[in-house]
């Protein structure tokens, strides 16, 4: 798979899978005779490797699996088969020390920050908190830790001692933000961290992201539907569909020359201003829905939305195979959909 | 303001709301036109007072604790003046609303085609059999799949884009000549987003209804709209046809916001300082000054509320600082 193996790469992920179980709905008549479970392939084995000190992207429409991957990387889940090598070292068995330890390295931002803050503690005791929790610093010098850690993120120290609610969208994000490189993380997993804020909010959140990055060195896991924030600050960018990677390639790859038919679509769907983008027209790209991942169509797994298929692609999946250096793409007739 | 006659005309709409903490302004005079079968864009941030102007025009403001002032004129009609039983007569009928979330806006407990029909039964005085047949011609319109069997599903049953195409029907069923649509697609993945805008678009057309389209995102006004309007804590600031606004924007705070829009091989962008105040912090003049980057700002800026004054072709700004482009 992509990239050789550089001291770049910070965590691999190899043939990644993670099924869940569905359980069957209530009726007299299951529970009689239980059905066979169904299963939902989340994840669907998936290859990438997360480059130290740049932000790779993930995009895909909702149910794609984007958020399992980031939920697997945290471990909040474990993987169903396949390995996340971070820094050489399979994550996926550990537990105790070993586990606490690695928790420190990866650390998270979601999406709402009203709900994934504790509305009953200050800006101070939630920052200071994962400081306790890993022991860092000694007692008294973590007031003054938490105080550097806001300035860092662009808050006001003299608002420590407010509460969530006092805060604009964009503070609570900032205070999140604060909460998460406490510790020292090397990569930021960032999951819709940027996309339901305003316009000039969102401009100071991704100014704010990219002067850590320069500052700290830190990687950045970015999961979004908003392409727009992608195009802007990620280096890499892959594109799921169905628990599966069907493109991959530089930002200015992705998104100037796509490869995969889905992504085309994508893009096409993706109102850009007209300024930049006056050849977009807004259309609808893409007939129907994105299908259950429960049953999965047969073949290449976006087949049944394809503008191209041909009866090859209903047989066997296409692999994720390198077109151009650098560039992959899952799809038997790469660069064909315009 | 529109080059063609105004089906609806806002003229100094105003809200207040009566709170705990006294009284706050939540649209401060708010003026505009909507031409007829014209789409136009309102364009802000949250808590810019979009969705409080959508309710205003329909008059779905509760009085207390809101207050509202000034004039919706549709044809000529004050809503404002209306009884609500002489409202009701027009609400749904000549002007209906697309609400932002799909799932609020359906009752859980009742089947869509039900929900669908009822605004014919009552405005075209339809049978219940004949308006659930005319649902399920709307529903194949708007492309909801064996529309037969699902008018007969209970919103639960349709995944977020349907549930939106059940919502639009609804709003269309009498034929509207002004349609609210407050963020249609928000919720909803760009793939989908894309079909709903299409479909929008094509019915609004045939139909001949012009449609006041709220969002937060720019791009899409930008290839939606014929007009937009900016509007920054409760006022109107810029007026305009889309490409001379977003291409030659002339208030500091839509200028601010284009520049703040993500672009590939940009890596700082240059965001407006500070943050949009609380209606507790709203100056009597212009709301936008403590953020204004404009050199000669004074003191008229906090006192005197700039009027909305054209600068150029149909295009209006709301500072005292810009010069209309004719005198320079």
């Amino acid at each position: 798979m992509p990239g050789s193996d550089g001291n770049g790469v910070l965590c691999r992920l190899m043939d990644l899978k993670k099924y869940f179980l569905v359980p069957a709905p209530f009726s007299l008549r299951n529970l009689v005779t239980p059905p066979p479970p169904r299963v939902v392939k989340a994840v669907d084995g998936v290859n990438l490797d997360i480059v130290r000190g740049k932000t790779i992207g993930l995009v895909g429409e909702s149910g794609c699996g984007k958020t399992t991957i980031g939920r697997l990387m945290m471990r909040a889940i474990t993987p169903t088969s396949g390995q996340i090598l971070f820094e050489g070292k399979d994550v996926a068995p550990m537990e105790g020390e070993e586990l606490f330890q690695y928790r420190r390295q990866v650390q998270i931002v979601y999406q709402d920050p009203f709900t994934s803050l504790n509305p009953r503690m200050t800006v101070r005791r939630i920052i200071r908190e994962p400081l306790e929790v890993h022991h860092i610093g000694a007692k008294e010098e973590r007031d003054d830790r938490v105080l550097e850690l806001m300035e860092r993120v662009g808050l006001d120290p003299k608002i420590a001692d407010r509460y969530p609610h006092e805060f604009s969208s964009g503070q609570v994000k900032r205070v999140a933000i604060a909460r998460a490189i406490a510790v020292g993380p090397k990569l930021l997993v960032a999951d819709e961290a940027v996309s339901a804020l305003d316009v000039s909010v969102k401009a100071q959140i991704l100014n704010l992201l990219a002067d850590l990055q320069d500052d700290l060195g830190l990687t950045y896991l970015l999961i979004s539907h908003d392409l727009g924030v992608v195009q802007h600050i990620c280096h890499t960018v892959a594109v799921m569909y169905l628990g599966k990677i069907v493109e991959l390639g530089s930002a200015e790859q992705i998104f100037k020359r796509p490869l995969h038919p889905y992504t085309v679509a994508l893009l096409q769907s993706f109102p850009r201003m007209k300024s930049e983008a006056p050849e977009f027209r807004l259309r609808a790209t893409l007939e129907g829905e994105i299908p259950s991942p429960i049953n999965l169509p047969s073949g290449c797994r976006f087949h049944p939305r394809c503008a191209i298929r041909r009866p090859q692609c209903l047989d066997a999946e296409p692999a994720l195979l390198e077109a151009t250096p650098g560039h992959h793409a899952a799809c038997y007739f790469p660069g064909e959909a315009t | 303001m529109a080059d063609r006659p105004a089906v609806l005309s806002v003229q100094d709409l105003t809200v207040d709301f009566e709170t705990s903490q006294g009284t706050v302004n939540v649209l401060d005079h708010v003026s505009f036109e909507l031409g007829e079968g014209e789409m136009l864009g309102l364009l802000g941030e949250s808590g810019a007072g979009k969705s409080v102007l959508a309710d205003a025009i329909l008059r779905l403001i509760p009085e207390p604790p809101g207050k509202i002032a000034g004039k919706v004129l549709l044809y000529g009609t004050d809503l404002l003046q209306l009884t609500e039983a002489e409202l009701s007569q027009i609400r749904g009928k000549q002007i209906a609303m697309i609400f932002q979330d799909p799932t609020s806006a359906l009752n859980p407990v009742f089947r869509v085609g039900h929900q669908v029909a009822e605004p014919m039964e009552i405005h075209l005085n339809l049978g219940r059999r004949s308006a659930l047949q005319r649902v399920v011609d709307i529903f194949r319109r708007v492309g909801i799949p064996s529309p037969e069997s699902r008018v007969a599903n209970y919103p639960h049953q349709f995944s977020g884009g349907m549930r939106q195409r059940v919502v639009i029907s609804m709003g269309i069923t009498c034929h509207p000549k002004v349609l609210v649509a407050d963020e249609p697609t928000c919720s909803l993945d760009v793939t989908i987003q894309a079909q709903i805008l299409e479909l929008i678009r094509k019915l609004v057309t045939e139909l001949q209804t012009a449609v006041l389209f709220i969002f937060n995102d720019l791009a899409l006004i930008s290839h939606l709209c014929q007009r937009v309007l900016i509007m920054y804590a409760g006022q109107i600031v810029e007026d305009g046809p889309v490409d001379v606004v977003f291409e030659t924007p002339r208030h500091p705070y839509t200028q601010g916001l284009i520049r703040s829009v993500p672009r590939l091989g940009v890596r700082r962008l240059e965001p407006i300082p500070g943050h949009l105040p609380s209606v507790h912090e709203y100056l009597p003049g212009c709301r936008f000054y403590p953020r204004c980057p404009l050199p000669d700002k004074d003191a008229t800026c906090i006192s005197t509320r700039p009027p909305l004054e054209l600068r150029g072709v149909g295009h209006r700004v709301a500072c005292w600082k810009v010069r209309s482009t004719h005198a320079r």
